[in-house]
């Protein structure tokens, strides 16, 4: 039994620390006593008899601690002891305390937050397990390098052909009306193959995957629901499996739900609500024109991303053999998922989580700062506990424990902190980021936060403690008056911490002004159309009355002119949904072969749509409802295109041929205006493209996208704008309008504006903190110096001399931390690079600026200690020497 | 009166071996060091008593309250069962070291 014995002892030594040290007292004495008994045979007198004897035996309360520290298990007691004794500390002085866990929870609650949003959005955008292995699949036309979708003709070729992949797989994604319950609506289906999910490695959390069998038409009028219609329609029913739902021509039968946390790299837009497959293989494998499928694909385990693109590419030569019509001119390429979908917003996030770290750095210097001031005037009490047998060890130790306390309870504010800032930030994200509803506070980050807090105890705590520990006992007991005598070592510590911190936030401040100036030139750029007050929504026509086109064109009429006369809408159009691309062939001009001319993107508007969305009109005309489908086919071009194809000649009266359906035969259309060239936020992704405009009555499609102007300052009525659209049209389905980008994309602006307001939230609590410090030190300083300054003064020294006495050694801090923080800055820079829109790297305004925002806190932080020292008494500071 | 160090390592063999004859107190354990090295060796109390904690929690020896020869309560050690092997042990090791040092003092 001998380990009961050894537990019974070491938590005797903890628990009854009292009853051992009473017993060690108890021994102790007895054995002095016989001590002195023996010196009293020996024939010295009591007196003698007792002096000697408690010489000999040395410090008695060394020995005792020393007897302590051989005892097991007494570090656990050490640091119960030491937590108590520095939860009493920090009790003790709530001001110090709230400060200090303040600042801490701040620098900590920084690092937490931006670590979640980069750990969801960068480092895991998608709950797919061994992402890297998955692949996005896209032809390329080889000649110009630009991507499209692939073929379904491709493939399936590439499919069947292929060994490099464990799995391929597409989907395409439509806006379809369904009815759910008794209530229209709109919503984005994704057609997907029946291996969709299995090769992405996500399964339903509710029900089965696809079969199959189900692509094969006529048996795939299943569904699986994505979470948030099953949530807002289904009220998370799990019953939902077997349900059906009716669509415009089919009934299909739910038979699974997706998890929460699925989300796919597909359709950033708006996110798929339910998920269908795709069935018209007989007919989709003959098509080799419609470049309409986003492929994803998951690499063999010992295939590389290179082998399988060389393999593909292979296939792809053979196609385009086989199909020259179609496939000639196209090649293939593969790109890790990850790199196809957050390539800006990577850096952008690395560069915040930098900017957190400073930050946090700098909050560490404050409070390394604060303890160093602490620990010079608690130096009496360190200088006792050592001559009663404290250890240097042990005093760090303690003294570390404190700040460790400090760092933790701060570090439980931060989370807290963390957790509110991360809805903010999700509120500012735009929702289609992948990963951003994987924001939050989760188990990773609370690993991430404990090493931080300990990193953060350790940082702030281990220069002031060491500093605490190092006294000269001697000289320490004898100085006894005041004190002061590590002052000088203490004070040189604290100005390097000053001027570490001055150097950080400089640097952070650069950073931030470079980003934010980015995003003013961003925001400024002269898009070519106004944004502002511009709302929009996509609609599809399904009914039956619609395949008579004179109806849409009546639809379209009338919804409009509904609309444009409700309070506050200033003007109303219609554009077709989406951003399509066409080839065209220009009269006059050498044809190339059929589908790899020019292109475009095109777009099907009504008359006012370059009023309604502030796109000049430059030469010609605009349209007016008189472009009918009777009259002469018309066109118009922007300002690009008639730039590059009619550069010495006048575009007007130009024809051009825009198939907009393959096979139709040619529509000659003939130039009538040039209009301004637009970039809508989507284009500074992927290029700005030349764009066409065709009338609307012209080419009455379907698939409608509403854009509404509000009147400045009027909120948007969109229940008076649905009952216009239902008057008209009971059955056609709205889902929400968005707002300001019709395109109705734009990751990257999100981003943008996330991390200019983030850094200069950041900067800002660095400059304070900053200023904070110096003033602390200053501060500190003056009180230091009190006796010199009233010699000084008694001397015969003015107050300006008295100013000029204190403001120089702060102003030497603070231009030490400016040359070091400009090094620093000018590297950093660099780094920003890539993430700088229209601004060098070394923007000569951004620096000046900084520099001299930096300079005028500093001096603030100076002044009002140096005016403090003018005050000094000299009768005053020579009496309390 | 001279003092004569103790080489290191060494007092926790001479209180295994003090102890061999039956429980003692701290002062008894110096005393009987000090007397049986006829007054060479002196124990200082700021070593014996760590050397006596450490050996109490290695579970070498064993302590307990009683009555001193002159009625005073005094804190007894005594020897346990690994006690007596680690002094076996250490008895060992020293005679070998002490060997080898008178040999090489001889021979050298």
């Amino acid at each position: 039994m001998k380990w009961l014995r050894k537990i019974r002892f070491k938590f005797g030594a903890l628990l009854g620390k009292g009853k051992f040290d009473t017993e060690m007292d108890a021994e102790m004495r007895m054995h002095l006593e016989l001590r002195i008994e023996r010196n009293i045979d020996a024939g010295m007198s009591a007196e003698e008899a007792r002096y000697a004897a408690l010489r000999d035996f040395g410090g008695l309360d060394q020995l005792k601690e020393r007897a302590r520290d051989q005892r097991g298990g007494l570090w656990l007691g050490h640091l119960t002891q030491d937590l108590r004794y520095g939860l009493r500390l920090l009790r003790k002085s709530p001001g110090f305390t709230a400060t200090a866990m303040l600042t801490l929870a701040l620098g900590i609650g920084a690092c937490a937050a931006v670590f979640s949003v980069v750990n969801a959005v960068v480092l895991h955008p998608f709950a797919y397990p061994k992402v890297d292995r998955l692949m996005d699949v896209h032809n390329v036309f080889t000649s110009n390098g630009i991507q499209d979708n692939v073929t379904p003709g491709n493939f399936v070729d590439y499919r069947q052909q292929s060994t490099s992949f464990a799995d391929l797989a597409a989907n395409h994604s439509s806006g379809e009306n369904f009815i759910i319950g008794k209530e229209p609506m709109r919503l984005y289906t994704e057609y997907v193959t029946a291996n969709f999910f299995s090769t992405l490695g996500a399964r339903p959390f509710l029900g089965r995957d696809f079969r199959p069998d189900e692509e094969i038409r006529g048996k795939g009028n299943v569904a699986i629901l994505g979470y948030n219609l099953w949530r807002n329609y289904f009220v998370g029913r799990p019953d939902v499996i077997g349900q059906t739902i009716l669509m415009d021509d089919k009934v299909a039968t739910i038979i699974g739900v997706m998890p929460p946390d699925f989300q796919t790299f597909a359709n950033r837009n708006y996110g798929p609500a339910l998920y269908m497959p795709m069935t018209d293989w007989g007919s989709l494998r003959q098509e080799r024109s419609r470049h309409s499928l986003q492929v994803i694909g998951r690499l063999k385990d010992n295939v590389t991303q290179a082998q399988a693109a060389r393999e593909l590419s292979l296939i792809a030569g053979h196609l385009s053999q086989q199909y020259p019509d179609t496939d000639k001119g196209w090649g293939v390429s593969i790109i890790p998922l990850l790199d196809d979908t957050i390539d800006l917003e990577r850096p952008l996030l690395f560069t915040l989580l930098g900017a957190v770290g400073f930050l946090l750095l700098i909050a560490c210097a404050n409070i390394a700062n604060l303890l160093l001031a602490r620990a010079a005037s608690r130096q009496k009490e360190i200088v006792v506990r050592t001559a009663l047998g404290a250890s240097r060890g042990r005093i760090v130790r303690q003294l570390l424990c404190e700040s460790m306390l400090l760092a933790s309870c701060g570090g439980v504010l931060g989370v807290l902190l963390a957790h509110w800032s991360t809805r903010l930030i999700t509120s500012i994200l735009p929702p289609d980021l992948v990963g951003s509803a994987n924001i939050a506070v989760d188990s990773q980050t609370l690993i991430f936060t404990c090493v931080v807090v300990l990193l953060t105890g350790i940082g702030c705590g281990l220069a002031p403690a060491l500093q605490a520990a190092r006294v000269d006992l001697n000289h320490a007991l004898k100085d006894s008056g005041r004190g002061t005598s590590a002052g000088k070592h203490g004070l040189r510590l604290r100005s390097v911490f000053v001027i570490s911190e001055i150097s950080l936030a400089l640097i952070l401040l650069m950073s931030a002004g470079l980003l934010v100036r980015s995003f003013l030139a961003f925001e400024n750029m002269d898009r070519g159309y106004q944004g502002r007050d511009v709302f929009g929504t996509p609609m599809l026509l399904t009914q039956n009355k619609f395949d008579v086109l004179q109806n849409r064109i009546n639809f379209v009429d009338q919804v409009l002119e509904k609309i444009s006369h409700l309070h506050g809408v200033s003007s109303a159009v219609f554009t077709n949904n989406g951003d399509p691309i066409g080839v065209f062939e220009i009269a006059g001009q050498p044809a190339a072969a059929p589908r790899f001319g020019p292109s475009a993107r095109y777009q099907i508007v009504t008359p006012e749509y370059f009023k309604t969305m502030g796109i000049p009109l430059l030469r010609g005309r605009a349209f007016t409802a008189h472009d009918a489908p009777a009259t002469p086919l018309v066109i118009l071009i922007d300002q690009g295109l008639a730039k590059r194809f009619f550069s010495d000649k006048n575009p007007m009266g130009q024809r051009i041929n825009l198939p907009l359906t393959d096979g139709a035969p040619a529509e000659w259309r003939e130039v009538v205006g040039v209009v301004g060239t637009v970039r809508f936020e989507n284009d500074n992704y992927y290029g700005v493209q030349d764009r066409v405009y065709i009338p609307y009555n012209q080419y009455p499609t379907r698939d409608l996208f509403l854009i509404v102007r509000t009147t400045p300052g009027t909120p948007l009525n969109i229940r008076a704008i649905s009952s216009a659209v239902h008057s008209v049209e009971a059955d056609v389905p709205l889902t929400a309008m968005f707002g300001n980008d019709p395109s109705g994309q734009g990751g990257t602006p999100g981003i943008r504006r996330l991390s200019m307001l983030l850094s200069t939230v950041f900067s800002a609590i660095a400059l304070l903190l900053a200023a904070i410090g110096i003033y602390g030190v200053m501060a500190y300083n003056v009180a230091q110096r009190t006796g010199e300054i009233g010699v000084r003064m008694a001397l015969g020294a003015q107050r300006s001399d008295v100013l000029q006495l204190v403001m120089t050694s702060g102003a030497r801090m603070i231009c030490l931390g400016i040359l070091f923080g400009l090094a620093g800055a000018l590297a950093s820079a660099r780094l920003l690079g890539t993430l700088l829109f229209n601004v060098g790297a070394y923007d000569p305004v951004t620096f000046g600026g900084v520099t001299l925002a930096i300079s005028f806190v500093g001096f603030l932080a100076c002044l009002l200690p140096s005016l403090r020292a003018t005050k000094v008494n000299p009768m005053v500071a020579l009496r309390a020497e | 009166m001279e003092k004569t160090e103790l080489l290191s390592g060494t007092l926790d063999l001479l209180v295994l071996r003090v102890l061999n004859g039956g429980p003692l107190h701290g002062f008894g354990i110096a005393e009987r060091i000090h007397v049986l090295s006829r007054d060479v060796l002196t124990v200082e109390e700021g070593s014996l008593y760590p050397s006596l904690y450490r050996m109490e929690e290695k579970g070498w020896i064993e302590a307990e309250w009683g009555q001193s020869d002159k009625g005073r309560r005094a804190k007894f050690y005594a020897l346990t069962k690994g006690g007596r092997k680690q002094l076996a042990n250490e008895r060992q090791t020293w005679d070998r070291v002490a060997l080898a040092i008178a040999d090489v003092l001889r021979n050298a």
